[in-house]
């Protein structure tokens, strides 16, 4: 007998559903899966047997059949299994083969019939409410994802036990409710603060700045001044999530299976900060199933990239994609999928070799041409792409105490959102433009005029104090985020005149 | 070109053949015709000569294209002064070992006679170069010429000062003219070429070889009247200028360091043997009659120019600075003023051209 059950699964970050169709017919006992099925989907049988022999149901030893249609598209993964359960027992008449047609079915099972989480169980629910169906069975863990999907009835399930007696009426289970948006509220609160940062004024100053006008930055310093700590609190800065915004990136952090067992909706800024050792595949997302890569995980968020220089030179330079577009395109030969990475890029270095170039406590051991072959492993491309660069002095101890601690991430952030609000209404009309970041030569051209003072200094700048003429865009980016921040209707000298102090590596200063 | 200068030419393709083995050539044949037109036998008579030097010499009339040669230096705007020629520098002539051929880019003037070689190590800290471009600057303002390396560090910031303030300076390279090291002062080098010149002994395309660096500082030394280390660590080529100007008999000058650091302990040895300390460009010229007697003269002629007005806050924040650089950060916890507005007031200042960004996001006042 054959049975027709729904499933999802998920290719970049949206899901399509595929059917699963089991067929039981009386032969030579055999398992076959059909429909381009990887290891994982393929094992699923012996999973299957299991449970539901040790769920107390019967598995009769005749010829099995299992298709996953759309049969073209490549299937991974153990989320099929309970699917699969399910179509057997309807195949072998122990559960009403009609009712599978109405609820799109998730689940890895164990051996004991018991159902595990799975992936991408948000963007699964959101492409359900495309479905004619009455609802989505979803693993108990990953409840709160699918639930703060509108207009999704979901039935979180324990294991196969339950879900046979659910599906055949003998208990009665409404679906799970969640309040979206008590779980976003809930969901918000970020454990650092900016207050914890002792000193480093300028270093805060330039954050902000940075957090304002969604500029990349960099941070040069010794080892032990505080870079980490800085880049961390970055997010706590940031205008506060929206909703739109927090889907999103949970959609993507869904796919990998991240949010397990926390909040249903991510509503902080992610902090995503890899380690150098980092391939370029693991940070920029591609695989032979395409999967998410850690500029995608910092989707609205703060990607963290400490000790820029020890980054290999593949990684760096496939970072230049995103930082551009805000997307990853992975094309592979069978599929092309694009992941959103817009996100901001704030990276930290030591100033040289040995980390103590211009540190007033230690001396610096390394030779001028070290330095210089140190600082060039950042190339230019990258470097133009950062519109802040500042260095972080090691803060001396007993300073560490007396230390004016300053103001917190609250006050910061009010500041910041109303710079950004006004940045809204500025690019209003135009598409893919969010903040100041953002702009081309040409919105540039439009937005930061500047007057003849102001040329005049931008002048003096570049002949006096060796300021390369590349900078002049990104000075000019970044005065319009300080007036933005000053509320001032347009650019002034001193607005350049700070904005040229977040130029740090275009003074030639490293010899 | 004459004669002479192609003979010398020739003879200074030649990699080992240096000026005291030329010297003694020139004593024994007279001229360097007869040089060149030698059997190796006979040449192999004078000491230091050997079998490989001998063939190298008697081959030269066959195998070299002279006038190729000369072409080339003469498009790349590259003029050859021998020790016989007129505009041959004085100082240099008067040394023992002095060279008979210097390729020249720019132009050696008889003013370059007074002259003060500054030279230190190429990892300077930022009090080194301070104290290098207060020494050069406040020399060459007073038209005294600066004679440097165009290395890395001390000889580079010597350089720029020099220019900056419209002096002369000359640089001595350790290759040739037709290599620059280091490679990153390629446009200083041309800014050299314009106001002093580029000089070296080498052929056009000698590269950078260890071994040609103390025959290079031999010349620094003996082009200056005085030769200042500015930081040198103990092994250091700075130190081996001031033996070649000691050997020369020329004034040996230091800027003494903190006793902390190792960048003085080459200096500070320097002091101990009797090498006069130098704190400013006083030091210098009181101890060098000829050189005192012509700054004396144009120092009535140097007017400062006068700095620009200083605001109110600008002069409570220039106040705090001094040659010890202070940072960003605990500037504005002194003057209680915003980090925002203090980082505008120096980036004011900077342009007003009074005090300096030093790495580490750190202020010094310029001198």
């Amino acid at each position: 007998m054959l049975s027709i059950g729904l499933s999802s699964a998920i290719s970049g970050i949206d899901a399509y559903t595929v059917k699963v169709e089991v067929d039981i017919r009386r032969g030579f006992p055999s398992f076959a899966t059909v429909g381009l099925p990887d290891k994982a989907v393929k094992e699923s049988k012996e999973r299957v047997i299991a449970a539901i022999k040790n769920s107390g149901f019967r598995f009769s030893t005749e010829r099995v059949t299992v298709n996953l249609a759309p049969a073209d598209i490549k299937k991974e993964g153990a989320a099929f299994d309970l699917s699969i359960a399910l179509g057997m027992l309807a195949a072998s008449g122990q559960l009403p083969r009609d009712i599978l047609k109405r609820y799109l079915v998730l689940g890895e099972l164990s051996l004991d019939g018991s159902i595990r989480s799975v992936r991408g169980v948000l963007p699964i629910a959101i492409q359900s409410r495309g479905e004619e169906v009455e609802g989505i069975i979803v693993p108990e863990v990953n409840k709160k994802e699918a639930a703060v999907v509108d207009g999704v009835n979901v039935y979180p399930m324990k294991n196969l036990r339950e879900v046979v007696d659910f599906l055949s009426g003998r208990a009665e289970k409404g679906p799970y409710k969640l309040d979206v948006n008590n779980e976003f509220n809930r969901s918000r609160k970020y454990g650092l603060d900016f207050i914890d940062v002792k000193g480093q004024d300028f270093a805060k100053r330039a954050m902000e700045i940075a957090a304002a006008g969604g500029h990349n930055i960099l941070m040069i310093g010794p080892p032990g001044s505080g870079k980490t700590m800085l880049a961390k609190r970055l997010p706590t800065i940031l205008p506060e999530m929206t909703l739109d915004e927090s889907l999103e990136t949970t959609k993507i952090h869904s796919v990998i299976g991240f949010v397990e067992g926390k909040p249903g909706l991510i509503g902080t800024r992610p902090f995503r900060a890899p380690h150098h050792t980092i391939s370029n595949i693991a940070l920029i997302g591609g695989g032979s199933f395409p999967r998410p890569g850690e500029v995608s995980l910092a989707h609205n968020g703060v990607l963290f990239l400490d000790e820029l220089t020890e980054f290999s030179h593949g990684a760096l330079e496939v970072l230049r994609q995103p930082l551009e577009d805000g997307a990853v395109l992975i094309a592979r030969a069978a599929t092309s999928v694009s992941y959103p990475a817009r996100f901001m890029l704030v990276a930290a270095m030591n100033p040289c070799p040995c980390g103590y170039y211009g540190d007033s406590r230690r001396e610096c051991v390394c030779t001028p041409f070290r330095i210089q072959k140190y600082m060039s492993r950042i190339s230019g491309p990258l470097l133009d792409r950062i519109d802040l660069h500042i260095e972080v002095p090691a803060v001396k101890y007993h300073e560490l105490n007396n230390e004016s601690t300053g103001e917190n991430s609250e006050t910061i952030r009010e500041r910041v959102q109303k710079a950004r609000n006004i940045q809204k209404s500025r690019f209003e009309k135009s598409k893919s433009i969010y903040c100041n970041a953002h702009m081309q030569s040409r919105h540039i051209k439009k937005h930061c005029c500047i007057d003849e003072a102001g040329k005049q200094l931008l002048k003096n700048a570049i002949d006096k104090l060796g300021l390369s003429a590349r900078a002049y865009d990104r000075v000019l980016k970044v005065s319009l985020t300080i007036a933005d921040l000053e509320g001032a209707k347009s650019i002034v000298s001193s607005h350049l005149a700070e904005a040229i102090q977040y130029r740090s590596l275009d003074k030639s200063l490293w010899l | 070109m004459d004669e002479i200068t192609g003979d010398l030419l020739k003879l200074s393709l030649i990699n080992d053949l240096g000026a005291v083995r030329l010297n003694n050539l020139l004593e024994y044949f007279g001229t360097t015709r007869n040089i060149l037109q030698a059997k190796e036998d006979e040449l192999r008579r004078i000491p230091g000569i050997g079998k490989k030097l001998s063939s190298q010499i008697s081959s030269l009339n066959s195998g070299i294209n002279i006038e190729k040669e000369i072409e080339k230096l003469e498009r790349d705007g590259i003029s050859v002064v021998t020790v016989y020629d007129k505009n041959y520098p004085v100082n240099l002539k008067s040394i023992y070992d002095s060279p008979f051929i210097l390729y020249v880019k720019g132009e050696i003037i008889p003013e370059d006679a007074y002259a003060v070689s500054v030279v230190g190590t190429r990892r300077a800290t930022s009090y080194g170069r301070t104290a290098a471009e207060r020494i050069s600057t406040d020399l060459a303002k007073r038209n005294v010429t600066i004679v440097s390396g165009l290395a890395r560090g001390i000889d580079t910031i010597a350089h720029q000062s020099a220019l900056a303030c419209g002096g002369r300076t000359i640089a001595v390279l350790g290759s040739g003219l037709g290599v620059c090291y280091p490679p990153e002062n390629k446009r200083l080098f041309e800014r050299i070429t314009h106001n002093g010149a580029v000089i070296s002994e080498f052929p056009l395309m000698a590269g950078p070889e260890k071994r040609n660096f103390p025959m290079r500082n031999r010349i620094i030394s003996g082009l200056g009247l005085g030769t200042v280390v500015v930081e040198a660590p103990a092994r250091s080529g700075a130190l081996i200028t001031a033996d070649a100007a000691l050997e020369q008999g020329r004034e040996v000058f230091a800027v003494p360091g903190s006793v902390f650091s190792e960048n003085s302990t080459g200096t500070h040895l320097l002091i101990k043997q009797g090498a006069k300390l130098v704190e400013d460009y006083k030091d210098i010229i009181e101890e060098i009659d000829s050189l005192g007697r012509m700054v004396l003269q144009k120092d009535n002629a140097v007017h400062e120019v006068d700095d620009e007005e200083l605001t109110g806050v600008e002069e409570k924040i220039y106040s705090l600075l001094s040659l010890e650089p202070v940072q960003i950060d605990s500037i504005s916890r002194k003057t209680e003023l915003p980090v925002k507005d203090v980082s505008i007031i120096l980036m004011g200042l900077e342009v007003k051209g009074r005090i300096r960004e030093v790495p580490g996001k750190r202020y010094i006042r310029r001198v």
